[in-house]
């Protein structure tokens, strides 16, 4: 049942029950009063008289529109109600938007003394409200929140809207195209959703391709947020291969994520956790995943969530997963969690609050927001952060093999050397290449990438190439105690992000499991 | 023949009653006709008369400033503008009683008009003046829009409701509650 349903009967009932005083909690103010309406509007309900103020309209019948009185002011609907409710029974009074009936204050006692009223005589109140109420009004009635439109009422919102314009420019938009629309804008209220659609008529066509264009509108929407940006990503991020079975793993997840699971129990999948050496691919693995799954990438940046006054850090930590809730679906990437999250030594407590707030929305979501947190130093994360039913799984990145180390430099000799490397040259380079990670290799021939740049195709020497390679320090020679420790750990406890190890090219000194590119 | 005598007193009883706030009906006092009273007698009716309101908008006026004086927010604001037109109708409806001859009823009631004006004008003045003398401009906004909102002379335009709705109301009444089933 959508959340529209389901106020929508709970707000019925309350009517019915005649509980003298109703909150009805939106920011959508248009959409709670269509509920209200539709409410009076039940047939059964024909007899009972129904008001409605509004600071700009006065107090108007809710049914007829015409106004009840001369008297546009608040305290003079008041003392409407307070006729009403005195001199006849089961009248309802809506008043929208009232002022300052959050606290203890004498605009909440006066509505308390004109709910006590109703009761006696079974009259109700509805407040139409985007704010909490006093918890001395709460204590007098019941409340109703309407959250934002979900997936399958935003849904009927498209379908309708997009009816009412056929023919009017051409649609291309599928059934499946509206479903993935919705998920998109699942999290924006129903009338800026509506603003996105009329603005995709308004360009002449409805095209398949705006469906991922969605996503730009809802970061327009949200606008910046300290800790959260938006990743833009490049062409060449897509362009990724290796990681066998973490892609195998995520073409799995792939069709969880954009399944229609309304009519099952499952949950969206919530994310993975990428351990390894530096500068193996975790954080390209990030932009590979958004990239290929068609879906905007966040990062979220623990560094910035840090804030110096009390409850400030926690405070924006729940904001940046509120937002990025209302952002699905997308994938949210944090960066070296251990930094943020890592805590052992935090005596204030802040990174001890950040982790149960961020373990209780990690468990708790329901949102389309699949999570890739990298780590190169894991043994800093507290342990419940690592326990099964967190992550969907947790991987480790190691250094590539001989195989993989030839694929990743053939794509990154033709990203920088703009040319072929000779299979013999490449031979020669996976030997230089022993214990580099794919950034080290990267490096190598970014610079060489240089030397080409500057001296012309015509100059570049293998002997060169070779040089550049030979020069290279990776960090599994200045720090191989590191590595080793790093790897120990991921080997016992982490599912390999490479090809499995009985799969693994027979010489190869460990089980392959690099990370390369993506993309078959 | 002069009728001063059983007229006159009914009016002069009726007015010390309600100059000093009692709730009466003024519909129900005998018409007045002027040809019936000695000079003198109608110019001391009507100044008693007068007089009458005047005390009832003197009190009306100092409990207004004082309601508004006291205000800790908009709200009560609003409802100090709010009861004081609850109490502006039985003022006029003395100055209309059917009783009175119409000359004499559009000049009391012009002049009940004419103080509710004055007041109104008064207190626009006074949220003026906040202005400059330097209370938060927000605050003066917000007096100004209350003000707007509630004005006294919205009594002098036709029919108000009062607060009979609340003063209907019986606090120890125990809440009688029919559920609607279908």
């Amino acid at each position: 049942m959508s959340n529209y349903a389901e106020s929508l009967r709970d707000l019925d009932s309350y009517i019915s029950a005649r509980v003298p005083i109703i909150g009805v909690r939106s920011i959508e103010q248009i959409r709670a009063l269509r509920m209200v309406k539709q409410v009076a509007a039940a047939p059964r309900r024909a007899g009972l008289p129904f008001w409605i103020f509004t600071r700009a309209t006065g107090l108007r019948d809710l049914r007829t529109n015409a106004p009840a009185q001369e008297d546009r002011s608040l305290t003079g609907a008041m003392d409407f109600a307070a006729q009403q409710f005195t001199s006849r029974a089961q009248a309802t009074v809506i008043f929208v938007d009232p002022e300052n009936l959050s606290d203890d204050n004498t605009a909440s006692r006066h509505v308390a003394e004109l709910a006590r009223l109703a009761d006696a005589n079974s009259g109700s109140i509805v407040i139409v409200t985007d704010t909490p109420l006093w918890s001395g009004l709460e204590r007098l009635g019941m409340s109703v929140t309407l959250d934002l439109p979900d997936a399958a009422e935003m849904y009927d919102v498209i379908v309708e809207f997009l009816r009412d314009h056929q023919g009017v420019v051409p649609i291309a938009w599928t059934g499946q195209d509206a479903r993935r629309a919705a998920e998109f804008l699942v999290g924006v209220p129903e009338g800026t959703a509506i603003n996105v659609l009329a603005t995709l008529v308004a360009k002449g066509a409805v095209e398949r391709s705006d469906v991922e264009n969605l996503a730009e509108y809802k970061d327009k929407h949200f606008g910046a947020l300290t800790g959260l940006e938006r990743v833009k990503l490049r062409p060449a991020e897509a362009a990724v291969g290796g990681l066998t079975s973490l892609r195998a793993w995520l073409r799995r997840k792939h069709q969880f994520i954009t399944a229609d699971l309304r009519d099952s129990e499952l949950r969206p999948p919530r994310g993975v956790l990428l351990v390894g050496v530096p500068g193996c691919g975790k954080s390209l693995s990030a932009k590979a995943i958004a990239t290929e799954w068609r879906l905007p990438l966040y990062r979220l940046d623990l560094g910035a969530i840090m804030g110096q006054y009390f409850g400030q850090s926690e405070n924006r930590l729940r904001e940046a997963l509120e937002t990025a809730d209302r952002l699905a679906p997308c994938v949210l990437w944090i960066d070296e969690i251990e930094k943020g999250l890592a805590g052992q030594n935090d005596s204030t407590g802040v990174s001890r609050r950040l982790i149960g707030q961020f373990l209780f929305w990690l468990q708790e979501s329901r949102h389309r927001v699949f999570l890739v947190a990298t780590s190169n130093d894991v043994r800093s994360l507290p342990p419940e952060l690592l326990r099964k039913g967190r992550f969907d799984e947790l991987f480790f990145v190691d250094l590539p093999d001989p195989e993989d180390r030839q694929e990743i430099i053939g794509m990154y000799y033709r990203r920088y050397v703009r040319q072929e490397p000779s299979p013999e040259l490449v031979d020669k380079l996976v030997g230089l290449s022993e214990g580099f990670a794919g950034a080290d290799i990267e490096a190598a021939l970014h610079e060489v990438g240089e030397q080409v740049y500057l001296n012309g195709a015509e100059s570049l020497r293998p002997e060169f190439v070779l040089d550049t390679f030979g020069n290279t320090m990776p960090l599994s020679r200045t720090n191989p105690e590191q590595i080793e420790e790093i790897r120990g750990w991921g080997r016992d406890r982490a599912v390999p992000a490479g090809r499995p190890a009985a799969a693994a090219t027979a010489g190869a000194r460990r089980p392959g499991r690099r990370v390369v590119v993506f993309g078959d | 023949m002069w009728v001063t005598g059983g007229h006159y007193q009914a009016w002069a009883d009726f007015l010390e009653r309600w100059a000093a706030g009692e709730r009466l009906d003024p519909a129900g006092l005998p018409r007045l006709v002027r040809d019936d009273f000695a000079a003198d007698s109608w110019a001391r009716l009507a100044d008693r008369i007068t007089g009458a309101l005047d005390d009832r908008m003197v009190a009306w006026s100092r409990t207004l400033s004082r309601e508004l004086t006291a205000a800790p927010d908009e709200f009560a604001a609003a409802r100090a503008l709010n009861h004081a037109r609850w109490a502006l109708p039985p003022i006029r409806e003395l100055a209309g009683a059917p009783g009175l001859t119409d000359e004499l009823r559009a000049r009391l009631t012009g002049m009940v008009d004419d103080a509710i004006r004055s007041v109104q004008r008064q207190i626009d003045e006074q949220v003026w003046r906040m202005r400059s003398s330097g209370v938060p401009r927000e605050l003066v906004e917000a007096r100004l829009r209350t003000v707007r909102e509630n004005p006294l002379t919205a009594v002098t335009r036709g029919p108000h409701v009062t607060g009979d709705g609340w003063a209907a109301a019986d606090p120890t009444a125990t809440p009688k509650r029919r559920v609607i089933l279908d």
